[in-house]
């Protein structure tokens, strides 16, 4: 296991048409074995840094991972080193559970192993059962559940997934956290957007919040996690409590708008 | 412990056997549309004004039976050619219109749908007026070469603008059925300048019609189709990859920009000589697709063969149907269709937009 490797991301940018979505971001140092939540409100920029991550959308800065250069990488060589899941899957897909997670696989895997090895990443995640449902009949965790298994299906050891637990019920968010823990103990370095601020602090190692596009704080959950942080860059009033080790966010109350003078 | 190894050993060993199960279904399924295409055929063959039983059309094709002189003329000259072409024009329509869907990522897109078989009718219209065409070679060729260029630009006409306005799947369409209106307007021009003789010679040709088979235009048919299914078969992989949405397709490899104009270069080629040869067969190349798709559902390795044989399938029905309605005269194919394609249509938008959310 390599735990010395890590991502580091300089001077990133990302444009939409002219529009800067981020503009010269750098990102401290992600070490592969841990899990990094990125946070902030909607319209942060933390898909789209996801995704320029992923190399999904065009962006411009230094990635690098360990002593390779994400940039230079070929498209198959990436998909090998980096799993992503997206925020949602299209609607109306007529494939299988299995067979979505086998093409997944499709050039990381030898033929002959690869259905024994998709059925593999189902179990894991518990959804086995669900092989040969449609994409298209299953619930909202479970599609997500099976996004999830698409984004694993290469053992990636870098790993970024946009809002893994949004559509799940309390004892799938636990289960796919445990996943996500488990990921990183193996040697993956995970970055997940959150919105559930609570669950980033219960699992996340490191957290890294976004305001409009800029960094505004990185440092662990008891660090950042503050009242002030909150009202700043969400404006809520929010009470954040510690049971045992545990940070939780209580939002309480709206910030009045900040006078733009 | 072993007991809690041999349990999950025995749920994944479950799952890959109702995998192979499932697997080997579609495989007889595929085997039986073959068969069906096959007896399509045969029936297309033994089906007619004049009367050709089809065992007496089956056997003397292997050289079985002599037929009298004017029999064999029918069979040979007007009813295979016939039989083949709907064969072709199906398959071709049909895969053409399952590439699109997927490369689109939309259920309704189809040479028809985008305007495509307009365009061609336009190209072939004003070639069949004007004498004015884009190949040096006279007659049939500069017809279904000017209606193949006009498709050809069609298509990219309404991809350039659906990427330009940074529009979504249903915009596409929306391009699609303006520049279908535009095609018919401007065709309607050309009817209205038209000599008596051209404007017939128009209305034959747009009302698509596989009387016009002869056997090179068979042998273009069947060229393109043999160019460019082993094409589609191998991107059989990263078009299904591409139905788990664009993002997860490039952040599995595929360089989807690439896999999009590749299919829509074999689609443009493959409905553009359907409709060149054949004139405007609408809706086959929509819901053919679709019936494959709820048999074998959408990976590509399946889904793929399962549209060409379901559209060879619905056309050759079809162009038993068309002699079957009023006996003793063949209508146009393309008449047959739309008149059968038209309900599915409305079917798939309702279907649609029943889905939840």
């Amino acid at each position: 296991m390599t735990v010395h490797e890590q991502l580091v991301v300089t001077a990133l940018s990302v444009s939409y048409g002219r529009r800067k979505a981020i503009d010269g971001l750098s990102l401290a140092t992600i070490r592969a074995g841990t899990v990094t939540a990125l946070v902030g409100p909607n319209g942060a920029g933390k898909s789209t840094i996801l995704k320029a991550l992923a190399q999904i959308v065009p962006s411009t800065g230094a990635l690098l991972f360990g002593s390779t250069n994400l940039r230079l990488l070929k498209p198959r060589e990436r998909a090998g080193l980096i799993g992503f899941m997206p925020q949602a899957l299209p609607q109306g897909t007529e494939l299988t559970v299995i067979e979505s997670v086998i093409v997944a696989m499709q050039g990381a895997v030898s033929k002959g192993g690869l259905e024994r090895q998709a059925v593999a990443v189902l179990q894991r995640l518990n959804i086995v059962q669900l092989s040969l449902s449609s994409l298209d009949q299953l619930s909202g965790g479970e599609r997500q559940l099976v996004s999830l298994a698409q984004a694993i299906a290469r053992s990636p050891r870098l790993l970024f997934l946009d809002e893994p637990t949004s559509a799940l019920d309390l004892a799938r968010q636990l289960q796919v956290m445990q996943q996500v823990r488990a990921l990183a103990e193996e040697g993956a370095a995970v970055i997940m957007v959150l919105h559930d601020l609570s669950l980033a602090a219960r699992w996340a190692d490191q957290v890294i919040v976004l305001d409009r596009g800029r960094l505004y704080a990185t440092g662990s959950p008891q660090d950042v996690l503050t009242p002030a942080m909150l009202a700043d860059v969400y404006g809520v009033h929010a009470r954040v409590e510690r049971i045992g080790d545990q940070v939780v966010v209580l939002p309480e109350s709206a910030v009045p708008p900040r006078s733009t003078v | 412990m072993s007991t809690v190894v041999s349990q999950h050993e025995r749920l994944a060993d479950e799952a890959l056997a109702a995998y192979a199960g499932l697997k080997r279904r579609r495989r007889i399924l595929l085997a039986i549309l073959g068969f069906g295409v096959i007896a399509a055929f045969l029936l297309d063959l033994g089906t007619g004004p004049a009367s050709i039983s089809i065992r007496d059309a089956a056997s003397s094709l292997l050289g079985f039976t002599e037929l009298s002189r004017a029999q064999g003329v029918i069979l040979w000259q007007v009813r295979l050619p016939v039989a083949v072409m709907a064969v072709l024009v199906g398959a071709s329509l049909s895969l053409a219109g399952a590439e699109m869907q997927t490369v689109l990522a939309n259920p309704l897109a189809e040479p028809f749908t985008l305007g495509i078989s307009y365009a061609a009718a336009l190209g072939a219209a004003l070639a069949i007026v004007l004498g004015i065409g884009v190949t040096s070679l006279g007659g049939p060729w500069l017809v279904a070469g000017n209606a193949f260029l006009f498709a050809l630009a069609a298509l990219f006409l309404v991809q350039a603008l659906t990427r330009l306005t940074n529009a979504g799947a249903e915009t596409l369409i929306l391009f699609g059925i303006a520049l279908g209106f535009a095609a018919s307007a401007v065709l309607s021009l050309v009817q209205f300048i038209a000599s008596a003789e051209a404007l017939q010679q128009i209305v034959f040709w747009s009302m698509g019609s596989l009387a016009r088979a002869d056997w090179t235009v068979l042998s273009i048919l069947a060229g393109v189709l043999v160019l460019v299914v082993p094409f589609s078969l191998r991107a059989a992989w990263p078009l299904t990859a591409l139905r788990l949405g664009e993002e997860r397709a490039i952040s599995l490899g595929f360089d989807t920009d690439r896999l999009r104009l590749m299919a829509l270069i074999r689609v443009s080629l493959l409905a553009a000589t359907s409709v060149a040869f054949v004139g405007v067969v609408g809706f086959v190349g929509l819901i053919a697709p679709h019936i494959a798709r709820m048999l074998v559902g959408e990976d590509h390795r399946y889904f793929l063969p399962a549209s060409l044989l379901v559209g060879a399938l619905t056309v050759s029905a079809a162009s038993i149907a068309s002699k079957l309605i009023v006996p003793g005269i063949v209508i146009p194919i393309g008449i047959v269709t739309a008149l059968v394609g038209l309900p599915g249509f409305v079917w798939l938008v309702v279907r649609r937009h029943r889905r939840p959310a």
